[in-house]
């Protein structure tokens, strides 16, 4: 007897599930869909890629207008596409339909950015007004996020907002690179985490698109969280600085508390861990003050009590939110 | 053997069987909750998320206790009581291992991750010590093929008691590692070496794809599983023509040249092709996705063996192909054909990691910014890897 016949026996199964089940022991079935999503998304980046460092390299050898019309086709037949085979637009999440359309937006989209850099790169489109050359891409990707409810597209034109202000919000930057610590840059991200911090807000609460609320949410967190704790280092000469360490363990006490509302566990990792940093870099920060910050050894008691008491509090809660 | 109930693990793996086919038998949230009550699993095992954040906790408890006892005991360590620290400690942590899977039934949780791979990296080191510093062997290969064995064994009782995908990975590892070096005693030939692992390969392979029928070892079904993965992907690579002149070259200080080079190009690509086409057939998911990543790794063989082929060109043409093949599949898939899908019937909730692919987008667009005194306008531009400053 196999087992779905067994849990119906039991009571613990209908018997259209039973059926169902029956047919795929008589008729197995196997589907592609995760691997030809990756493979769809390889393929347009790496294309996108190859080529616009292809037509970079071959600046001076190719007709800059076969160059422009070959991009301008490409991007033209992607959004033809598109528009031909996506549904209507709806305030909710759209239930997907056609797996290619969706990838054929994309190659569209990064077309559409390499259409225009190389507008300005050759012809210089746009002139000296530089904000209109990453304005119009932007305000082009957010309609196409939202008319093709496209969560891939919104996170191109959130990164492209961000060039707008004059800041880059790659991971490259913000956990690599130190150009995230210098004072103007500083409260450019500041000010940026809190409009998408809006955004998601505005999303949910009007219900418009409220499934882009997380992913505003996302950026605006790792934003703001890396921003403040770059501004700790960065004004480390002034006596305030250590506000940015309390105003950013305020924050993740916040989130965490909102984190536990939604049962989301991405959210209260997130809170976690920069609340950990933060609490470690003030607690050293008061050793310091108190002229005992040579004392390895009570530094290494604090990484040891407060992570226990972290990893107790979080298998307490994750047990209550599954039980839940 | 294994530390937790037979029956629990038993129940666990109906639950995950059952959640595997949910997408063709449309299983409704209520049944398998009914289902869960009636087959109740005791284990520890919480969301991806809850595991990561466990494990980098635990590893920094774990790292601060061990420096904080170096700290303590400075004055008594020498080389020749560093090895025995080191074991106590090991050990120590071993027991604590041992109790929170025991007591508190952790399966997967990140703390026992992070408990297993910290014991074992001790007792590794604490046995590495005591063969330099006390019994004073010279570092060369016949110590780290006893390392290799030493690991081997260690990981093997650690995958059997705790039943860790982890120490399964490290198992095989250290097994390849110690026929590997054994070989390289022997002979000094290195077609001996890539014959080695393709024969270990094969042999994992065929003794872990054909025990899943055998319901002792239901246990370990999940290691099984990425022993099949491992062997599979050391079987591509053992005969990869970048891997045979990259070893050759390094063994013969750069006189190698490969033999029968057409065969192990062939190889090279024909063999991935096999595993996703079998894999297609068989309807074996292992299979195929192996077969996709040695895909990738032999066109990486390519730039790797000729560094002077353009990336873009190689990126485009990989791109391209990638594209037309998908599309033709998804055409092909139209009506489902041999019982493949290109979609199945019922669909999966939306995961909270499956949203965060979508952050993975915005990473290729990318630019560092330069400083300003302004702050809105202007800044970069730059899309799907082509970058230009103005």
């Amino acid at each position: 007897m196999n087992t779905y016949q067994k849990l119906y026996e039991q009571g613990l199964l209908k018997e259209e599930t039973l059926n169902r089940a029956n047919d795929l022991r008589k008729n197995p079935q196997f589907t592609i869909q995760k691997e030809l999503h990756t493979l769809l998304y390889a393929g347009v980046l790496l294309l996108s890629t190859g080529l616009a460092i292809l037509i970079y390299e071959h600046l001076g050898s190719i007709s800059h207008l076969l160059i422009l019309g070959l991009i301008a086709a490409l991007c033209a037949g992607c959004f033809t596409y598109t528009f031909r085979n996506c549904q209507p637009f709806q305030r909710g999440q759209v239930a997907r339909q056609h797996i290619a359309a969706d990838y054929m937006l994309l190659l569209g989209c990064f077309s559409l950015l390499s259409l225009l850099a190389y507008l300005q790169f050759q012809f210089e489109f746009f002139g000296n007004r530089y904000g209109l050359a990453t304005f119009i891409p932007t305000v082009i990707l957010f309609y196409s996020a939202y008319r093709f409810d496209h969560k891939g597209v919104l996170s191109m034109a959130i990164s492209n907002m961000a060039l707008w202000m004059g800041v880059s919000i790659s991971p490259q930057v913000l956990f690599g690179s130190t150009t995230l610590q210098q004072s103007p840059l500083i409260w450019t991200y500041i000010l940026y985490a809190i409009l998408l911090l809006l955004a998601s807000y505005g999303s949910i609460k009007r219900q418009y698109k409220a499934h882009f609320g997380n992913l505003y949410l996302h950026f605006s967190i790792q934003i703001l969280f890396i921003a403040l704790l770059a501004a700790y280092t960065t004004y480390s000469r002034q006596n305030f600085h250590y506000f940015y360490l309390i105003i950013l363990i305020g924050l993740s006490i916040l989130l965490f508390q909102y984190a536990k509302r939604q049962k989301s566990f991405y959210l209260i990792l997130t809170s976690i861990v920069y609340g950990y940093i933060a609490a470690s870099m003030l607690f050293t920060a008061v050793l310091d003050l108190l002229k005992i910050g040579n004392l390895i050894e009570l530094i290494m008691l604090w990484h040891i009590i407060l992570p226990l008491i972290l990893i107790r509090y979080l298998y307490n809660l994750s047990k209550k939110l599954k039980a839940a | 053997m294994i530390i937790y109930e037979k029956q629990t693990l038993e129940n666990l793996q109906l639950q995950q069987d059952l959640k595997a086919e949910k997408i063709y038998t449309g299983l409704s949230h209520t049944e398998l909750e009914t289902i869960e009550k009636a087959y109740p699993v005791n284990l520890y095992s919480p969301n991806v998320f809850v595991r990561i954040g466990l494990f980098l906790l635990s590893t920094t408890i774990l790292s601060c206790t061990s420096g904080l006892m170096f700290l303590i005991f400075e004055g008594l360590l020498t080389e020749y009581t560093i090895a025995l620290v080191l074991l106590i400690f090991g050990g120590l942590t071993y027991v604590a291992l041992e109790v929170i899977c025991k007591n508190n039934r952790h399966f997967g949780a990140g703390t026992d991750d992070a408990l297993s791979i910290f014991s074992l990296l001790l007792l590794i080191s604490g046995m590495t010590c005591l063969k330099i510093f006390i019994f004073k062997q010279d570092i060369n290969t016949q110590l780290f093929l006893e390392i290799s064995v030493y690991t081997m064994l260690l990981s093997l009782w650690y995958t059997l008691r705790f039943a860790n995908r982890l120490q399964a990975t490290l198992t095989y590892l250290a097994l390849l590692s110690t026929i590997l070096l054994s070989v390289s005693l022997l002979t000094k030939s290195t077609l001996a070496l890539h014959i080695a692992a393709l024969l270990i390969g094969i042999a994992a392979y065929y003794l872990c794809s054909g025990t899943h029928k055998t319901k002792q070892i239901n246990s370990y079904r999940s290691c099984l599983q990425t022993l099949q993965y491992l062997s599979l992907i050391s079987i591509g690579i053992s005969c990869n023509y970048y891997c045979v002149d990259a070893l050759g070259s390094e063994i013969g200080d750069g006189q190698f040249e490969v033999p029968f080079p057409i065969l192990f190009w062939i190889w090279t690509f024909i063999f991935p092709i096999c595993c996703i086409l079998y894999g297609l057939k068989k309807h074996n998911r292992i299979l195929l996705r192996s077969g996709l990543i040695l895909s990738a790794l032999a066109v990486l063989s390519i730039f790797a063996v000729n560094p002077r082929i353009p990336a873009e060109n190689l990126m485009s043409i990989s791109g391209a192909i990638l594209l037309v093949v998908s599309w033709r599949m998804l055409i092909w898939l139209r009506t489902p054909r041999y019982g493949l899908l290109k979609k199945a019937p019922f669909q999966e909730e939306e995961q909270e990691e499956s949203a965060l692919s979508s952050v993975i987008i915005s990473a290729s667009i990318h630019q560092a910014p330069e400083a300003r005194t302004a702050r809105f306008g202007g800044g970069n531009f730059g899309g799907g890897g082509s970058s230009s400053d103005f």
